[in-house]
């Protein structure tokens, strides 16, 4: 995934990956990630957990309008932010 | 504190040791050109989803680097799911939790973002091999996005 957003984005379009393994985020350096400890096959959160995946994509999005984010930046998602 | 790779078997563990792959070097970082409110998403995950009569990823020991357009009006209990390393169970339960086109569209109806893209896109997250995904599958992937005006775009690997 992190390939296909670097490519994407030197193509113009913005993009944010979510990942779980920092020591793959870190080595494909994807131009932002959110990190999230979250098993393999549901990264958004569990099944049904409506109010947390929604607070997870925003998250992951207003990392595309956050002008302080570096390119490469890996950013933890924590639950607070959920608040 | 989760530990995502306990779970993993052998020929995971495998993909993970090539996931890892070469340190990259800095990336490009593109601005959103307009607000999040006005702007169209797509999304990309790795879940191996495969519109109803499409053609099946490869789930060998060499893997699939090619992706499988998903129209946004997809019947999403339909779709077929290839991929060897992680619990079907979980998205068939709850597309959101890796493919989350129906909060996404109720996002888009609240205002939060612009629109959905019309096509949306997945691959099967086993690829070992990368070259053909960065200079043929990635690159084509984004000429569809770029015809669909897409502005941001969110990835969800499995």
């Amino acid at each position: 995934m992190g390939l296909v957003a670097r490519r994407a984005e030197s193509e113009g379009i913005p993009t944010v990956c979510i990942m779980n393994l920092r020591k793959v985020a870190e080595r494909i350096l994807a131009p932002r990630t959110l990190m999230v400890d979250r098993p393999f096959g549901a990264l958004l959160g569990e099944p049904g957990d409506r109010s947390g995946q929604e607070a997870l994509i925003r998250a992951a999005l207003s990392m595309v309008e956050d002008p302080t984010v570096e390119p490469g930046e890996i950013r933890e998602y924590r639950l607070a932010q959920a608040g | 504190m989760v530990d995502p790779e306990r779970d993993l078997n052998l020929h995971a563990k495998a993909w993970l040791a090539f996931a890892i792959g070469p340190q990259r070097d800095r990336p490009s970082l593109q601005k959103l050109g307009k607000p999040l409110s006005g702007s169209r998403l797509a999304l990309v995950t790795s879940g191996g989803f495969v519109p109803p009569g499409g053609e099946p990823f490869d789930t060998g020991k060499l893997g699939d680097s090619t992706f499988r357009e998903i129209p946004v009006d997809t019947d999403l209990d339909r779709l077929e799911i290839y991929h060897p390393h992680y619990d079907h169970q979980l998205p068939r339960r709850d597309i959101n939790v890796l493919f989350p086109i129906p909060l996404c569209r109720e996002l888009a109806d609240e205002g939060v973002i612009g629109s959905l893209a019309a096509t949306h896109y997945s691959f099967m997250g086993y690829v070992p091999l990368t070259r053909k995904l960065e200079t043929i599958y990635a690159p084509r992937l984004v000429e569809r996005l770029k015809s669909e005006q897409v502005d941001l775009v969110l990835l969800v690997p499995t």
